[in-house]
Parts: structure tokens; C-alpha cells; sequence
């Protein structure tokens, strides 16, 4: 039923990604990642701690996961900022996929549309696969396709409010502008129906951290969204019936036996 | 004297980039940034360091 899902060329089963921040505990981050099915973990980079062994322990639980990493550029406000993140990333984590971030607003951590561009240019120029989270705006997901971008990532709703797909207008005008393009929602996911309603809608996956991290059970709730994503693109692949605004009974009532013909 | 991750470092003449992130104790895999610029691993043997200098040295670390 879940068709394969493509990611610059690495074919996926699962449509869910998922991040790695924000969970009680190393132990509960490895069963939440693995209940949820998702075979791409994102992460990220900070300075290093050598008194608190260089973050060496997370590196090793994320990397026993044997899972596609999907770094981002979190905290960059600037294209050289960017640029060097995703250089240092790919470095490190042994791959050109970079889930490129660039904050324009502390208020609500939207992207800045025009420094994404230029960070986009420079780094498929230096051989980069970009995903970048950006708005549902159709003018900079244009450039950003002209540039090169074979995944989109445009947000739901702000970054950690859960707050779901707070404009479906726009996102499924996204879809439907961009049909040969992946499109993955970034942000703003809560509830395993907000993803369902993603699937529903033709977009093609969807990445989410804190609506299982900070579940009351992460580990059921990232089990909750496989099952979501996976009905979600299943009624997408269905089709569903025409919205009506008239009721229309279900059970026939011709010949009845209370049918009385006037 | 350098600078690693905002802490003052005190280095000898001639040390090279890896020479001083052994002696602080930088533990791999990590990337460096020299000068607020990416500095490539195959680079950082080689690379001399200059008074005033400034490096981050930066490791994985959870994401979303």
C-alpha cells in the first residue's frame, strides 16, 4: 500500500523522520526512534565538552541505530553560518544531506526566505542535497526547486508548538504546485491526526520531535504516528468520496417495506 | 594565546591546529571551525596557529 518514498535518490519505506532531541533519556530516545519505524534520525552540531566526553555517548547510541542521519543547521541565522554547518555536518556525519535552517524570526523560528535561497545556491554549488524547511510560500519554494531542491520541507506551524497544519489552504497549494517535488512537513506536528491529515492531503512524509518526545509515553506515541502516517497515506492512495452538503442515505430505501412511492 | 570554544589557551610557537586541540583534549570525531571558517580535518595538521586565533571545535549533539 505505502509506495516507496524518495529522498535524492535513497529509497525509503517508512514516512516519518524523526528527530533526536528533547527525550527524558538516551534509553527512551533509542525505543521512541525505533517504535516509530523512521529509517532517517535527524541531529545537529554544537562546541564540544571534553570534560563531558565530547558528546561521544550520543554519537554512539546514534550511530547503533544504523539509521539515514539527517543533520541541520538549527541555530543559524546566517548564510556563512549555514554554510559552515552543513560543511562541518557533512564532515562528520558522512553525508551530503542537510536539513538546512535558518532562523528569521526568534518570535516564531520562521526561516528567512532570502538568506535560505542564497544558503541554498551555495551549497548544491559545493554538492550539497539540500532539504530545507521553509515556509508554505510559493514563490520561494519556486526558487528553491529552480535551484536545484528535489525535497521541500515547509512547516505546519511553528517550530515546537504542535500546534498542527495551522493553513492546510497553503500547504495543499503547495502540494499541488509542486507535484514532482517531495514534499516533507517540518514542524508543528502534535497529534498523530495532524500527520495523518499531512498524508491525507499528498504530502509525501512528515518530521516530527517534539510531539514524541515530550509525550507522556514516547515510545507509544511515536508508535501511534507509524500507524497515523501510514492510514494518512493510505486514504491518500484510496481516494477519498466527494464532500457533499446534502445528506445522502447510505442503506437503500426503495422497496423497504415502510416505502410508500407518492 | 588562542581561543577554543571561548576559553582562553595558551600555545607555543609553530603549534599546529591539531596540536592544540590534542592538548585540549578534543576527543573525535569533531569539526573545527579556524577563524569562524570550516576547517577541514585534512587540513588541521598543517594549519599553524597565530596569537589571537580562534577555534571551535564542534561535535554531534541531539537534533530535531
Amino acid at each position: 500500500m505505502n509506495s516507496s518514498l524518495n529522498i535524492y535518490g535513497t529509497p525509503l519505506t517508512s514516512r516519518l523522520f524523526i528527530g533526536s532531541a528533547l527525550y527524558a533519556s538516551p534509553k527512551i530516545m533509542l525505543d521512541s526512534i525505533q517504535a516509530s519505524g523512521a529509517e532517517v534520525v535527524t541531529l545537529s552540531l554544537s562546541r564540544q565538552n571534553p570534560e563531558a566526553n565530547g558528546g561521544q555517548a550520543f554519537w554512539d547510541y546514534i550511530k547503533s541505530l544504523g539509521l539515514h542521519l539527517l543533520p541541520n543547521t538549527a541555530g543559524c541565522h546566517s548564510v556563512k553560518d549555514a554554510v559552515n554547518m552543513a560543511l562541518m555536518s557533512r564532515e562528520l556525519f558522512e553525508t551530503d544531506w542537510i536539513k538546512l535552517e535558518l532562523v528569521g524570526d526568534d518570535y516564531n523560528l520562521q526561516p528567512d526566505p532570502i538568506a535560505l535561497v542564497k544558503a541554498t545556491e551555495t551549497l548544491i554549488h559545493q554538492g550539497f542535497k539540500v532539504l530545507p524547511y521553509c515556509t508554505d510560500d510559493l514563490v520561494i519554494a519556486r526558487h528553491l526547486v529552480d535551484l536545484g531542491c528535489e525535497v521541500l520541507m515547509p512547516w505546519g506551524a511553528p517550530i515546537g508548538t504542535g500546534k498542527g497544519i495551522l493553513n492546510p489552504y497553503a500547504l495543499q497549494a503547495f502540494r499541488d504546485r509542486f507535484p514532482e517535488t517531495t514534499i516533507v512537513v517540518d514542524s508543528g506536528i502534535g497529534l498523530p491526526s495532524h500527520a495523518t491529515q499531512a498524508l491525507e492531503m499528498g504530502v509525501d512524509a512528515v518530521l516530527l520531535n517534539t510531539a514524541v518526545a515530550k509525550a507522556n509515553n514516547p515510545v507509544l506515541m511515536a508508535q501511534s504516528f507509524a500507524k497515523a502516517i501510514e492510514a494518512g497515506r493510505g486514504a491518500y492512495l484510496a481516494g477519498p468520496m466527494a464532500e457533499r452538503n446534502t445528506a445522502s442515505p447510505s442503506t437503500p430505501t426503495i422497496d423497504s417495506p415502510f416505502w410508500h412511492q407518492s | 594565546m588562542i581561543f577554543i570554544n571561548n576559553q582562553p589557551f595558551k600555545i607555543e610557537d609553530g603549534m599546529t591546529v591539531k596540536q592544540a586541540l590534542d592538548l585540549f583534549g578534543a576527543i573525535l570525531p569533531y569539526a573545527v571551525l579556524h577563524n569562524g571558517d570550516f576547517l577541514p580535518q585534512s587540513k588541521q595538521a598543517e594549519t599553524l596557529l597565530s596569537n589571537k586565533d580562534v577555534l571551535e571545535v564542534i561535535s554531534a549533539i541531539q537534533g530535531g
